[in-house]
């Protein structure tokens, strides 16, 4: 039988402590997809892994449980991964021209071509391709949208960003996404919906 | 005719539209070919980025993070004996079984055809009795004659043997399986 992470926390807290593993291994794989797709290095992604797991840990007798162990700990990683990036000179939090109101903006849109075999490896391949080429503001938050299936809230936990920038950014990246599947499929940009 | 906006797209696609909104646009989407291709693109998009593999961190994750944060303790003598009891019990039933069939003489299991586990129990048993023989020719030389062994007859030792393996498995299975799990 799967325990749940609150049956898993409790164990812990009652002394089990290998019971920890048993975390790990529910939340590695999420987890290390976000690092990578901020990161963009295997070896810094295990190491920011490795290192927010080891945090979490130590932080697991403040966890006050007011959110779920999962927004808590990717709070933990994405802070991990903002200071790795931050130590390489990468910017995480840009200033975005154009304002925080999704309405506002208006970017070009490419003509979807009529025939796209949805099912196809080729086109799961261009997806995958196109997400890992979202610019770094973007990817975090459309990982922790689509991967993490989190919400706006839970996003603004874990980014620690205001909900018109998660927003925005989610938006915008959802576009630059589209507009790059469509451009691989070889379609030619046409004008706005 | 005005076309859905990326935004309502978005909205559709998520479900975060009210009720109302959502009638209008979807009788939108029925009269509009083009808005409808938007939102199966889009839906098909969504699913396709859901669904694509996630990244998985190297095979020892799980270790390095339980060496970094579980301090290893050395084991105390009483958790090593625990963690063994299933194989010092083993080796005890055994050591009855030979004891017992040591101690006693061969004779006839019966007039009937011997079995194939008779047989080798047989084998077993005059094995160990052959050790037997030589350790009490050697006691003698040294300490005199050994005291009378009672006559038994060798089918017991079937039984005995039996019962060993199945207390072995029960000892094991009930008991020191659930005391392992306690780790000393």
């Amino acid at each position: 039988m799967h325990k749940n992470d609150s049956a898993i926390i409790q164990e812990i807290l009652s002394g089990n402590k290998r019971a920890f593993g048993d975390l790990v291994d529910r939340h590695k794989e999420k987890a290390m997809t976000l690092a990578m797709r901020m990161l963009r290095n295997r070896e810094d992604a295990e190491e920011a892994l490795q290192d927010a797991f080891v945090r979490a840990f130590n932080a697991l007798p403040r966890f006050e449980r007011k959110s779920s162990f999962s927004t808590w700990f990717y709070r933990i990683i994405y802070n991990v991964c903002a200071t790795q990036l931050s130590r390489r000179g990468e910017e995480l939090h840009i200033t975005i021209d154009g304002g925080e109101d999704e309405e506002a903006i208006s970017l070009p849109s490419s003509e979807i071509p009529p025939d796209i075999r949805y099912e196809s490896v080729e086109f799961e391949q261009i997806v995958l391709r196109e997400i890992e080429k979202l610019p770094l503001p973007y990817s975090a938050v459309c990982t922790l949208f689509f991967v993490q299936d989190m919400s706006y809230d839970q996003i603004v936990e874990v980014t620690g960003l205001p909900l018109g920038t998660v927003k925005v950014r989610l938006f915008r990246g959802r576009i630059l996404l589209r507009e790059g599947v469509v451009k691989q499929l070889g379609v030619t940009k046409v004008d706005v919906l | 005719m005005n076309h859905l906006t990326t935004s309502e797209v978005f909205q559709l696609v998520d479900e975060r539209l009210a009720n109302g909104d959502r009638a209008k646009i979807v009788a939108h989407l029925e009269a509009c070919p083009r808005c409808r291709q938007e939102v199966e693109f889009q839906r098909r998009l969504s699913r396709a980025v859901r669904s694509a593999p996630l990244v998985r961190p190297s095979v020892g994750l799980r270790d390095r993070v339980l060496n970094a944060v579980v301090p290893q303790r050395k084991k105390s003598l009483l958790s090593g004996i625990v963690n063994n009891l299933g194989s010092i019990l083993g080796m005890a039933m055994v050591l009855t079984v030979v004891w017992y069939a040591a101690t006693t003489t061969d004779s006839s299991v019966g007039s009937a055809k011997p079995s194939v586990l008779s047989e080798a129990v047989k084998t077993y048993v005059a094995f160990y009795a052959s050790a037997r023989d030589f350790v009490v020719k050697k006691q003698t030389q040294f300490a005199g004659e050994p005291s009378k062994q009672t006559q038994r007859g060798n089918e017991d030792v079937i039984y005995l043997t039996i019962a060993s393996i199945v207390i072995l498995v029960a000892v094991d299975r009930f008991i020191v399986r659930r005391l392992v799990k306690i780790r000393l």
